[in-house]
Parts: structure tokens; C-alpha cells; sequence
């Protein structure tokens, strides 16, 4: 049955997904080109010339560009999580839960489809704004793995954004997707079970409290580590480390207490 | 074995209780009315039955087993809102219950939407209320389920409607089933009624045969209801 409602919610989610990989790669392949031809344009003029000129225009262009890349990505996570609330606790609650599935199956299915929706979000989202950097810096490498070295927080900075940096950065940003999607999909059957209206409302402050938190222990932990001694960085690329192993604990806790909620607590009315 | 089993029911709402101690059992082969005003508690009953809600005390119990995949496997259940998402077209919602459901029978749901002269094609979005809510039913009634669980399915439609929505659950009957369906609109659901119980303010105060009101007391269900619960 895991595999049919995995179908399903593939189903209902990749038109819309499809829609907005197009406009997200779009936009990248266009945040390039305008980064390209903003390049080309700064060597025919002179920096005095730099506002009257194209190149402005052409960098602001790029700099639109990868914010729709980076919105893409945001939307994406919002329509999941949107449809995640109205399939389960709206209406259309009725259909879900009355089918002959375990609560545990229907919120895997939910999040295994979601997660993998994130991943290549996420994947194609660094790749493209790693592209368009590499763009900016005349076709460095070094660049690309500088981004997702940055993506692994104070380790890249230890190890001087190198390679090894660059694949923790990489795997920080696929956790970091796990983590997100499940903090939500928790915060939302918290708030549909705690709150007796504005359900909604309930689980932004949840998913907004709850991921502070825990930002604001390891962001503090940084802080007094980096500035607490000699070994302080080196701590400090530890902390990271760890945070990335909390934020993957956390995400299977979330999505094994929405179970539970789903199952033992959801009301629906 | 009773199909179904519930005992000392009870549902609460913070301080407002829907369902107070409920008490029930129903065998298979039988069409049962749960009648009673609104806010009654039929509604907040057939979603614990059906597994939507749970029961602040007491158990239910289908075939024996409290509600849960199990028995949802078995148990059919309309309930009195549309659920199926707007975008989704008629084939579609088709396609859901013959992937989920062992005992949905496609065909017969295919015919009698041809019947109703509903386009599969349609998205729910373009189809109106009451054809939306006969669709549901539709799907509701193919299934060859244990217990079917119908909250006021004719309570949003015109007469002729309610005609072939009566129609369609009298057809679905067999002696292994049964059928569960709320209403206030008590006289044009006595025709099919087996038994009946009636709840008020969420207490049950009698659950009966039919013959109980037409027999014993020589008159209709409806002119009963009537009077019992007359304001």
C-alpha cells in the first residue's frame, strides 16, 4: 500500500512540480546568460560607465533571476507543505484517513514523495546558483565548491572550502530539506490537534518557533565556541558536524510523532 | 458476533459533550436510521465508527476489531461534506477507490455514473453540489463493503434525487451488509428502514425495529419523530 500512495501523491504533486522546475531552471539558465553578457559588457566599457551602461541592468537582471531560483524552491516547499494540511486535516481528510492504511504508511508516503520532490529542488536550486557564480568568476570551479562548502557552515570555513567541505556542504543542504519538511509536516498535525481554530496559524508559530530553537542552541554554541579558546574553530566545525546529525534525528522524530498524531490524536471536523 | 459493537460511546469537545455513554449493537442484514435533531450526535457517532474520530470513552468495535485499517478495509463510509479534492476529475476519484479498495467494483461505479449521465472526464470542480455528493455516493455504494456508513445522503439534494439516492442504497443491500444512514428527513427514509435509533443531545433514547412504531404504536416513523422531538 506504501507503494500506491506513493503513486498517488506523485499524482497530485508533478504538474505542479514539473511547472515550477521549468520556471526554476529557467530562470537559472537566464540568471547565467545575463551574468555572461553583463561579463562581456564590463570589458567594452569603463567602470565610470558601469551605471549608464547594460552592465546594471544586466546584473540586476541576474540578481532577479536567482532569487526567482531560490522562490522557485520556497514555492515549491509551500505547496507541499500546503498540500500535506489539506489532504490530511481539511476535507479531504476523509478521503485519507478512511482508507485502509496504517497512519504511519500515509504520512511516510506524504514525506518519502516530498523529500525526493525537495531533494532535486534543492540539487537543481545549488546547481544552478553555483552555475551562475561560476559564470560571474569567469568559469572557476573553485567557486562552485566554495557555495557548497558554505552550505556546510563553520566546516567549510575550517577547512578552507575544499572539496570535503563541498560534499558535507552538500549533504547539510539535503538534511537541511529532511529536517525542514518534517519540522512542518510536525508543526501542522500539532496545530491541527492542539489548536481549536486558526489551525494554520498554530503550526506557522510551531515550525517557526521550534526551528529557532534549535538554530538559536547551535548558532549560541558557535558563538561560545569560536570565541571560547584556542580550539574553538576546530569545535566550531564539530558543532556543525553535529548539528547535521540533530537535524537528522530531529526530521525522523518529527515524521515518526506526525504519525502518531495522525493516528491516535486527529479529530477531524 | 454483532457487525457492529459500541459501548458506552462518549465524545466530549472540551466541556460540550457530543456523545454521551452510547450503547449499541447492530447484526448484519440490516438498514438502520440514526435519527435525531441536529446536534444530536449522529454525525460525531458515525465518524468514531468510521475511524475519523476518536471517542473520549468507551469502545467500538466492527467485526469484533476497533476501528483501524482493518476495518476500514470494510467499512464504507460517506461522509456529509465533499472530500475529494476540486482538481481532481470524475475517472480519477474512480481510479483512487478501485487502488485502495479490494471490494470496489469498478464497473458497476462506471455504469452507474453512465447512468447518472456523469462525464469522467469532468473535473469535480465543474460538476455541481448534488451531483458531487451523488458521485460520492456512487462510490461509496459499489464498494462490497461490511458496513456502509452514510451521513445524511440525501440531506443536500431535491427530491428526485433523494429517489435515486434511496434507490441506490436499497439496491446495494445484501443480507451480509449493513447499512448505517443519519437523517432528519425521516419520511422518505422509512420505506427502507429496518430499524432505527434515535439519539437527542447525544444520548441515545431508543433503538428499535421499525415494526416498534408502526405495529406497536400504529403509526409512522415520521408523525414518532415528530412528536418526540417536537420543539
Amino acid at each position: 500500500m506504501l507503494g500506491t500512495l506513493c503513486v498517488h501523491e506523485i499524482k497530485g504533486l508533478w504538474k505542479k512540480a514539473v511547472l515550477l522546475l521549468a520556471v526554476m531552471i529557467a530562470a537559472g539558465l537566464g540568471g547565467m546568460g545575463a551574468s555572461m553578457a553583463a561579463q562581456q559588457a564590463s570589458e567594452l566599457t569603463y567602470w565610470g560607465d558601469f551605471f549608464a551602461g547594460p552592465e546594471a541592468s544586466l546584473v540586476m537582471l541576474s540578481l532577479f533571476l536567482a532569487f526567482v531560483v531560490w522562490a522557485s524552491l520556497v514555492a515549491m516547499f509551500l505547496l507541499i507543505v500546503m498540500r500535506f494540511y489539506r489532504t490530511m486535516f481539511t476535507d479531504e481528510g476523509y478521503l485519507a484517513l478512511t482508507l485502509p492504511v496504517r497512519a504511519g504508511q500515509l504520512v511516510a508516503a506524504k514525506y518519502l514523495v516530498a523529500l525526493v520532490v525537495m531533494v532535486v529542488f534543492s540539487l537543481v536550486a545549488v546547481g544552478l546558483a553555483g552555475g551562475m557564480m561560476m559564470v560571474s568568476a569567469e568559469g572557476d570551479p573553485d567557486v562552485f565548491i566554495a557555495i557548497l562548502s558554505l552550505m556546510s557552515g563553520m566546516f567549510g570555513v575550517v577547512h578552507d572550502f575544499n572539496a570535503v567541505a563541498a560534499v558535507v556542504g552538500l549533504v547539510n543542504v539535503l538534511i537541511g530539506a529532511a529536517y525542514q519538511l518534517a519540522l512542518a509536516f510536525m508543526a501542522l498535525a500539532l496545530g491541527a490537534w492542539w489548536a481549536r481554530r486558526h489551525k494554520v496559524a498554530a503550526a506557522v508559530g510551531l515550525f517557526l518557533g521550534i526551528g529557532w530553537l534549535v538554530s538559536l542552541v547551535f548558532s549560541m554554541g558557535s558563538f561560545a565556541a569560536v570565541f571560547g579558546g584556542t580550539d574553538g574553530m576546530a569545535f566550531a566545525a564539530s558543532l556543525s558536524l553535529m548539528q547535521m546529525v540533530v537535524n537528522a534525528a530531529l526530521a525522523v522524530g518529527a515524521v515518526l510523532l506526525t504519525a502518531f498524531v495522525v493516528k491516535n490524536k486527529i479529530d477531524l471536523s | 458476533m454483532a457487525l457492529l459493537e459500541c459501548r458506552d460511546v462518549t465524545k466530549a469537545f472540551g466541556p460540550q459533550v457530543a456523545l454521551d455513554q452510547v450503547s449499541l449493537s447492530i447484526p448484519a442484514g440490516r438498514v438502520v436510521g440514526l435519527l435525531g435533531p441536529n446536534g444530536s450526535g449522529k454525525t460525531t457517532l458515525l465518524k468514531i465508527i468510521a475511524g475519523v474520530t476518536h471517542p473520549t470513552a468507551g469502545t467500538v468495535a466492527i467485526n469484533g476489531v476497533a476501528p483501524g485499517p482493518e476495518t476500514k478495509a470494510v467499512v464504507s463510509y460517506l461522509p456529509d461534506r465533499p472530500y475529494f479534492s476540486r482538481s481532481m476529475r470524475v475517472r480519477e476519484m474512480v481510479a483512487y477507490f478501485t487502488d485502495f479498495y479490494a471490494d470496489f467494483d469498478g464497473l458497476l461505479a462506471q455504469d452507474m455514473l453512465a447512468r447518472l449521465g456523469v462525464d469522467p472526464a469532468a473535473p469535480c470542480s465543474t460538476l455541481s453540489k448534488g451531483t458531487v455528493e451523488k458521485v460520492q455516493l456512487v462510490l461509496v455504494m459499489a464498494r462490497q463493503a461490511a458496513l456502509y456508513l452514510l451521513d445524511e445522503p440525501i440531506g443536500g439534494v431535491d427530491p428526485a434525487a433523494r429517489d435515486y439516492i434511496l434507490q441506490t442504497i436499497v439496491r446495494a443491500y445484501r443480507p451480509q451488509s449493513t447499512i448505517i444512514l443519519s437523517t432528519h428527513l425521516v419520511r422518505d427514509v422509512e420505506t427502507v428502514l429496518d430499524d432505527f435509533v434515535l439519539l437527542r443531545y447525544g444520548q441515545m433514547m431508543l433503538h428499535a425495529p421499525l415494526g416498534y412504531v408502526t405495529h406497536e404504536r400504529g403509526t409512522t416513523l415520521d408523525a414518532y419523530f415528530r412528536e418526540e422531538f417536537r420543539c
